[in-house]
């Protein structure tokens, strides 16, 4: 197919053509070679191939020219762009993408077209790509159907992750509910001190939010504190309405809770260690603390916040056996025991949550107990 | 004999050139067989007394890697957007290239929307309300399946309707086309 012939016109010397191999590349190509004349149409150079022939018919015969431009073609499109670069007189050569036509046989021919300058003549060779196209096309198929793999892949990723997603939140909501549940079956028994939990819960996440701790974190000590009196459901209901002191038998009796309420909840697979927060929410830092008697940082953080939260709140709020003695006293009290019975950072952040930014929590809370109350 | 350029656009692996050849040659190869550069085939059709020569430029789709070059659209007189109704990623693609179209030519020249692959309905990932909203905005929006031929020749004949007009004079390239779904 075609011609190897090297047009015998065309000289090689010049800056122009030094960047590349004239000779060897005419040598290696199966190619038409064409002039470019002053009123813009192209005169052929040497033999030209018969596909070329095929594509392009509307070459003259007699006169060797053709007028890309008329024509809906790749050429006249690549001309556009070779015009700029021949008057622009450019350096190297300008080289088209690759582009496929089929002749009126139905034979397919992947092309490329270049534009060059030899002595101020201009010239274009349209070379027939033959074996080395499908070189290059199985390179660009390789690419592209490894971007479709991963596009695939990457698709998958996307709904498995929405699934999941889909999933933990119905989960996360199961457990609120479940939780909530709990909490309510305590209040049930001890209404006096319905709406504890509640108050603990929130104060507990805003003092843990105050020291800087995660979402995650101050999530979980939230969930604690919400059901942190959990383990009352063993003490005697009488007890818990007591409206007097409790005598050190009941008060005993009274200490089971953080213990019972661990058991009941170790078993649950949590995706935060409750059941020992709970636990520990009675241990003080000295040691004095029940059931364990814990001291320092072998109670662990989040229950030493629940600790701070629940004296505050139950400090502040109205008990069977004593009116409320206001966030003052509380404050007060967590102050004067700070680092002694309670984690001195966290009274810290407590103090400064109440005392500067305005925590409203417990009040609402207090708000709701005396309605309860009334009830 | 009016002859007209038409030109294939979208994203890579979408079916242009399967389009194309269910078009031209009436058949369908499952084999994906990627694009290099541009591939250019002519189909004559009859519109009416008229009969228009279409030059098919089936431009390689743009990729993570390469973009289209804008001047393969020189001279077109109107294009064919191809979206995989399966990836709806490539919906995307299209919305940007027809942006792009617009640039390049200055004004809005006539192109169909094509949603190809709608033989693959267990997979189909366009929402009706995405492309509602682009025949809201006068998209002529077209579903199609070169692997059944569905809506290929009618989607080639409405772009050639929109160019050519239904009398055989030639429109104005930038006259804007009302939009309708073809869900034959």
């Amino acid at each position: 197919m075609g011609s190897s012939v090297i047009p015998e016109d065309i000289k090689y010397e010049g800056d122009v053509m030094a960047d590349f191999d004239v000779a060897g590349l005419f040598a290696a190509m199966d190619f038409v070679v064409m002039e470019r004349l002053d009123d813009g149409s192209l005169r052929e150079v040497g033999t030209v191939p018969q596909w070329f022939r095929k594509l392009y018919p509307a070459v003259d015969r007699e006169s060797g020219r053709m007028v890309p431009e008329e024509e809906a073609s790749f050429l006249a499109v690549f001309m556009e762009e070779a015009r700029d670069y021949w008057i622009n007189d450019a350096p190297g050569r300008l080289t088209s993408d690759i582009w496929t036509e089929t002749d009126s046989s139905g034979n397919e021919y992947a092309l490329e077209a270049s534009a060059f300058r030899v002595e101020e003549r201009d010239f274009l060779i349209v070379q027939s790509l033959g074996a080395s196209f499908k070189e290059r096309q199985t390179v660009f198929q390789n690419v592209r159907e490894t971007l479709l793999d991963k596009e695939a892949l990457e698709q998958i990723v996307a709904e498995r992750t929405a699934e999941l997603r889909r999933t933990t939140e119905d989960l996360k909501k199961a457990l609120d509910e479940i939780v909530h549940v709990l909490a309510m079956t305590v209040e049930v028994r001890d209404p006096y001190t319905a709406g504890h939990q509640q108050g603990v819960a929130d104060l507990a996440r805003a003092i843990a939010l105050e020291m800087g701790l995660s979402e995650g974190v101050s999530e979980s000590i939230y969930l604690a504190g919400t059901i942190h009196d959990l383990g009352k459901l063993a003490v005697p209901a009488e007890l818990l309405s007591k409206p007097r002191p409790l005598t050190k038998e009941e008060f005993n009796l009274i200490k089971i809770h953080p213990q019972v309420g661990h058991d009941i909840l170790k078993d649950i697979a949590f995706p935060w260690d409750i059941a020992r927060m709970v636990l520990q929410h009675h241990e003080r830092m000295n040691g004095s603390g029940y059931p364990q008697g814990l001291s320092g940082e072998s109670i662990m953080l989040e229950a030493r916040i629940l600790t701070v939260a629940d004296v505050v709140e139950a400090m502040a709020s109205h008990r069977p056996y004593r009116p409320a003695l206001g966030m003052e006293t509380a404050l007060e009290e967590i102050r004067r025991n700070k680092g002694m019975l309670y984690d001195a950072e966290i009274v810290d952040a407590c103090v400064r949550l109440v005392s500067e930014k305005g925590y409203q929590g417990i009040a609402a809370v207090k708000s709701t107990h005396l309605c309860l109350e009334e009830d | 004999m009016i002859q007209k350029k038409i030109c294939m656009v979208g994203a890579f692996a979408v079916g242009k050139t399967s389009l194309v050849t269910r078009f031209v040659k009436s058949i369908f190869s499952e084999k994906y067989l990627t694009t290099v550069g541009v591939k250019i085939d002519k189909k004559e059709v009859r519109l009416g007394d008229a009969e228009v020569t279409l030059v098919l430029w089936d431009i390689a789709g743009e990729d993570n890697l390469t973009q289209m070059r804008m001047s393969y659209l020189r001279g077109a007189s109107g294009y064919l957007l191809v979206v995989d109704g399966t990836r709806p990623g490539t919906l995307e693609t299209a919305i940007t290239l027809q942006k792009k179209v617009d640039e390049f030519f200055g004004k809005e020249i006539p192109f169909v929307l094509l949603l190809n692959k709608r033989d693959l309905a267990d997979i189909w990932g366009l929402a009706d309300e995405t492309v509602g909203a682009l025949v809201e905005r006068h998209w002529t929006v077209m579903e199609t399946s070169a692997k059944t031929g569905q809506g290929v020749e009618e989607a080639f004949l409405a772009l050639t309707r929109m160019i050519v007009g239904a009398s055989g004079t030639a429109m104005s390239t930038g006259e804007r086309h009302i939009g309708i779904v073809c869900d034959p």
